[in-house]
């Protein structure tokens, strides 16, 4: 019954007729069903006909809403939990796998073509269980990650880099024996370590929050930034911070044979530009091999603008609540976030949270705008 | 259970996955192309355009469905149901009477079979092992879910003994248990799919081939035991989408379908086809002694008191009463049937005055039809009636005045003239003049609704269904739930445009000519002033010796420009855009009439009605593939 309001609300600020409702509620109704109804930050109740309904009532004319309609329509991006879990279910065979395969076929100087003799030799074997997968946030999906890569061991997929002394032991000590039981040659303990570490995401907008330049000289900071000077230690700094002995994760890896990959579910290409123009610096810096990937990249075309939808980009620009600009937004450099962290102008929802890299209005919390699938911050921060 | 906005969607069979559900949006008036007709003994053949309902019909022998019936049997919604499956012998007091056998997964499969390099003259054996092993394996798992056992755990229990002696050597391996058949079953399956890849086994072609379709006699001859006890009394085989198979394939197996005479029952089903103008323009198969046949438009179509009618009827208030937003309610009491508001009372009013005002200039000094006038002009009616009765006149009196050209009959025309003359198609041909010259909606009301359906029901379900969400959103705006004549014709009539215009990138240049021709050939002779064919054309006909002629050119294949008209033909028959008529008698000649889809018709603004045909000859149909339709250069005739 309120699914029926909120459509006779929707006809009632749209000014539709008969025409007008028998045309869009089919599609509005498989929408919600298929994907918007998923969404897994509004609040009890609230479904997605009904947001859609408040969040075009606040525009104060019949052109806005009917291009805010148009928006929605045609070019919102969401991802469902459906399609984020087949993002995660590719990422070892599609993007993980065929990194191993070429540093495998380096070191075996062997021709990245010959896929097989590569696959099926020793030394593969003992690279993919000497990889470490851990969760660079709570968006790693790990438990779907690991649920998809039966190849995979246990010991080698973590929520977290955070581990405990009592878990690195037992993890080593099973790299160990496992390495033992592919090479039928007893491993030394000094021989337990691992040398790939992938740091999975769900996604990335910019970029700015995984890693960027500090105002010090050689500094970064960052997600990665922080893995690398705690867990894998510095070797352009000194300090106890970045000596990267303070961790029970640091004694299994050795700092001059690791590869740090970094993957990301999906992420825009400006995103990726980021990351890989600054991993180039920071790695060349800090003295470790690294790979970025990204499953899904959201196009730059796909953004926002003046030029491929300037109606819209009217109304971005004239609903807005500078109340949200904190100094957490300030570190995207902008000074507003009408188009998002960073200016990032995505009209990307995921289902479980809008990333501040979208448009204001689609994630707005404030009570003054109404977002259309608003976003819940993080304590302590939100960028 | 009530979860659907729009039930009238829910339009493949296939789609609808939960049985209950497909029972309670099965109209049992499908059941009436079933009479008669010796199912259980003989195999039956049914075709239709897609859509028509085949698939429906099979799977409503399913163990799933039957068994769900059975439940159900004593709710109110499915005891008619029920009593026409007891009346046939599908089921009774005591459950299911029927195994029903039906493959799943479509036929396209079987095509990679019928490659001649792989296996040579052993493709078509090969195909039947095949199928036997995966009927065999059908059975077993059909059995089961009937008698609710587990599959294939309890096939133990199963046992196949031989019934009927027979002098056939067979490689089933019967008399046996369930479990030995599903073993040998599996086997072959397994060999057959291996030697798909002759680089890799053994297994050739000629090892794995069976003499003939096998499956059919050996479920004929055996009896079925669970717990040594008889489990189930008749055996249908249920086979879709035969038209997937390739053209051997189905040739070979309906041969040998027909050559075994099985004693169990074996249903056929297959939509009609493009590539296979023979089978599509040729006579029926031929039924009664040794098999029968259903075609299912041509069994809509019979005029059997609106069969059709009725059971787009039945569907349609099924489907509207399994909304989640109609109250119980009808579709039908919300499709507005009539003219008769006060609100057309002027269009017709004006109508009436003009076509009075024709009428009085055209006969000014002509006394012959004062009697005729002077009639009409004393009509009480309602404004409408005023207007069709006096379209009507001028009809007549256009018919007369070509009469008397030809007769030199001058003299004034009688009333009781004027009451003969005016005969029902008269009276519906004026509603369609009046509809072009006065645009007064001609497609309104359910009986027209189901008549554009083309005695399709995928095609009524699409277009009630588009009414229904008119409906819906109507009341969704608090609105009156009745749709007005005004608002079905738009909404008809702009669904047909989309659909037209969607499908026809999909078709070439001659299919597109030959339609189009008949569409204006159809309109020329519907509004001509003196409608001599009314209520209007809506098709054309050819000689069934020049049909012969057509399937003969088929046959031979080469350059015939004959061939390509029967393929234009057929394709158009195929994909529902013309709809055949065969043997119709007319002027001491048989004729294969065909018909518009009435969805081009209401494109056309032409009548729903069938019996307005013009003959042609192939040179002409030829003619208007190539280059399409010619406006004749004023001698009269129609090309």
């Amino acid at each position: 019954m309120r699914i029926l309001l909120a459509e006779q609300l929707i006809a009632k600020v749209m000014g539709w007729g008969v025409d007008d409702v028998s045309r869009e509620r089919p599609m509005l109704q498989a929408m919600a069903d298929y994907k918007y109804d998923s969404y897994q930050q509004f609040s009890p109740g609230m479904r997605f006909i009904e947001s859609l309904a408040l969040w075009l009532g606040q525009f104060d004319t019949d052109d806005e809403r009917k291009v805010a309609y148009d928006f929605v329509k045609n070019r919102l991006l969401f991802c469902s939990q459906p399609e984020m879990n087949h993002m995660v279910s590719m990422t070892y065979r599609d993007i993980i796998k065929p990194i191993l395969i070429r540093v495998c076929a380096e070191e075996l100087g062997t021709p990245t073509y010959q896929v097989a003799k590569i696959v099926n030799s020793k030394h593969f074997a003992v690279l993919q269980r000497r990889c470490l997968f851990l969760g660079l946030s709570d968006g790693g999906k790990i438990d779907v990650f690991r649920h998809c890569n039966p190849e995979l061991r246990h010991e080698q997929i973590f929520l977290t880099h955070e581990l405990t002394q009592d878990r690195v032991e037992t993890m080593v000590e099973a790299l160990r024996q496992d390495i033992s039981a592919i090479t039928g040659a007893t491993v030394l303990s000094e021989e337990g370590y691992f040398r790939m570490i992938f740091l999975l995401d769900d996604f990335a907008g910019s970029g700015l929050t995984n890693l960027r330049e500090s105002a010090k000289a050689k500094d970064y900071e960052g997600k990665l930034a922080k893995f690398v000077y705690t867990v894998m230690g510095s070797t352009v700094h000194s300090g106890t911070d970045v000596s990267g002995k303070g961790t029970p994760l640091s004694c299994a890896i050795r700092r001059s044979d690791v590869h740090l990959g970094i993957i990301l579910y999906s992420a825009t290409q400006q995103a990726l530009d980021h990351l890989l123009n600054q991993l180039a610096r920071f790695a060349k810096d800090e003295s470790f091999k690294f790979h970025c990937e990204a499953v899904q990249i959201v196009r730059e075309a796909d953004k926002v603008n003046e030029l491929n939808d300037p109606k819209f980009s009217k109304l971005v620009d004239s609903y807005y609540d500078s109340s949200v600009h904190d100094k957490h937004m300030e570190v995207g450099g902008t000074k507003d976030v009408k188009r998002g962290f960073a200016a990032c102008s995505l009209p990307l929802v995921l289902f479980h949270n809008t990333p501040n890299n979208s448009i204001f209005l689609l994630w707005s919390w404030s009570e003054s705008t109404i977002g259309l699938f608003p976003r819940v911050t993080r304590h302590g921060g939100d960028a | 259970m009530r979860d659907s906005r729009n039930p009238f969607k829910l339009r493949i069979a296939e789609k609808i996955e939960n049985d209950e559900t497909f029972l309670r949006l099965f109209s049992p008036s499908i059941l009436d192309s079933l009479e008669g007709k010796d199912i259980w003994q003989k195999p039956l053949f049914i075709s239709s355009a897609p859509g028509g309902g085949k698939t429906s019909l099979l799977r409503l022998l399913t163990p799933g469905v039957l068994k769900t019936l059975y439940s159900l049997r004593s709710r109110e919604h499915y005891r008619d149901l029920a009593q026409r499956l007891q009346a046939l012998g599908a089921i009774d007091k005591s459950g299911p009477l029927v195994l029903g056998i039906m493959l799943r997964g479509g036929m396209r499969k079987y095509r990679r079979l019928s490659d001649a390099a792989l296996y040579g003259d052993k493709a078509v054996w090969t195909f039947f092992a095949l199928l036997d092993a995966r009927i065999m394996l059908a059975s077993l798992r059909s059995l089961t879910e009937l008698k609710g056992l587990a599959y294939p755990a309890d096939l133990k229990r199963v046992y196949f003994e031989i019934q009927r002696a027979s002098d056939w050597t067979s490689h089933i391996p019967v008399p046996c248990s369930g479990t030995k058949l599903y073993d040998w079953a599996i086997e072959l399956e397994r060999k057959i799919g291996e030697s798909l890849d002759p680089f890799s086994s053994g297994i050739t072609a000629s090892s794995i081939a069976h003499d003939g379709f096998e499956s059919l006699r050996m479920l004929g001859d055996c009896a079925i035991s669970i717990d040594s006890k008889p489990a189930i009394r008749r055996v249908v085989v249920l086979l879709d989408d035969l038209h997937e198979l390739s053209g051997l394939q189905w040739e070979n197996l309906r041969q040998e379908v027909l050559r075994i005479r099985p004693s169990v029952g074996i249903w056929l089903s297959q939509r009609l086809e493009a590539f296979n103008p023979r089978g599509i323009l040729s006579e029926t198969l031929g039924h009664g002694r040794d098999y029968e046949e259903l075609r299912l438009e041509e069994f809509w179509s019979q005029p059997r008191a609106k069969t059709f009618e009725r059971m787009a009827r039945n569907v349609a208030d099924l489907r509207s009463k399994n909304s989640s937003e109609m109250e119980a309610a009808e579709f039908t009491s919300c499709l507005s049937d009539t003219l008769d508001d006060p609100e057309w009372d002027d269009t017709f009013i004006k109508a009436k005055s003009e076509c009075e005002s024709r009428l009085k200039e055209k006969i000014r000094r002509n006394n012959r039809y004062q009697d005729w006038l002077a009639d009409v002009q004393k009509f009480q009616g309602t404004p409408r009636e005023a207007a069709i009765r006096w379209r009507v006149l001028e009809i007549l009196i256009s018919r007369e005045e070509r009469k008397a050209q030809r007769a030199f009959d001058f003299g004034p025309l009688s009333v009781d003239e004027l009451d003969q003359s005016e005969e029902s198609d008269v009276r519906n041909a004026a509603e369609v003049f009046l509809h072009k010259e006065c645009d007064i909606p001609l497609y309104f009301g359910m009986d027209r609704l189901a008549r554009t359906a083309s005695y399709n029901l995928q095609q009524f379900l699409w277009l009630a269904g588009e009414l229904f969400e008119a409906t819906i959103s109507s009341l969704l705006l608090k609105r009156s739930g009745v749709l007005s004549p005004v608002q079905q014709e738009k909404i008809v009539k702009r669904s047909i445009k989309d659909e037209w215009e969607r499908r026809q990138p999909k078709f070439d240049s001659t299919v597109h000519n030959l339609i189009s021709s008949i569409a204006a050939i159809s309109r020329e002779a519907t509004f001509l002033p003196n409608a001599p064919y009314s209520p209007g054309v809506t098709g054309i006909a050819i000689s069934m010796a020049e049909v012969q002629t057509l399937i003969i050119a088929s046959n031979e294949g080469g350059t015939s420009p004959y061939r390509l008209l029967a393929e234009t033909l057929s394709l158009c028959i195929a994909n529902s855009l013309l709809e055949v008529r065969r043997n119709h008698q007319c002027k001491g000649k048989s004729w294969m009439i065909f018909y518009l889809n009435r969805m081009i018709c209401v494109y056309n603004d032409l009548p729903l009605n069938y019996g307005g045909w013009r003959e042609q000859s192939l040179h002409n149909l030829l003619q208007w593939i190539e280059v399409g339709y010619q406006k004749p250069k004023g001698n009269g005739t129609l090309i």
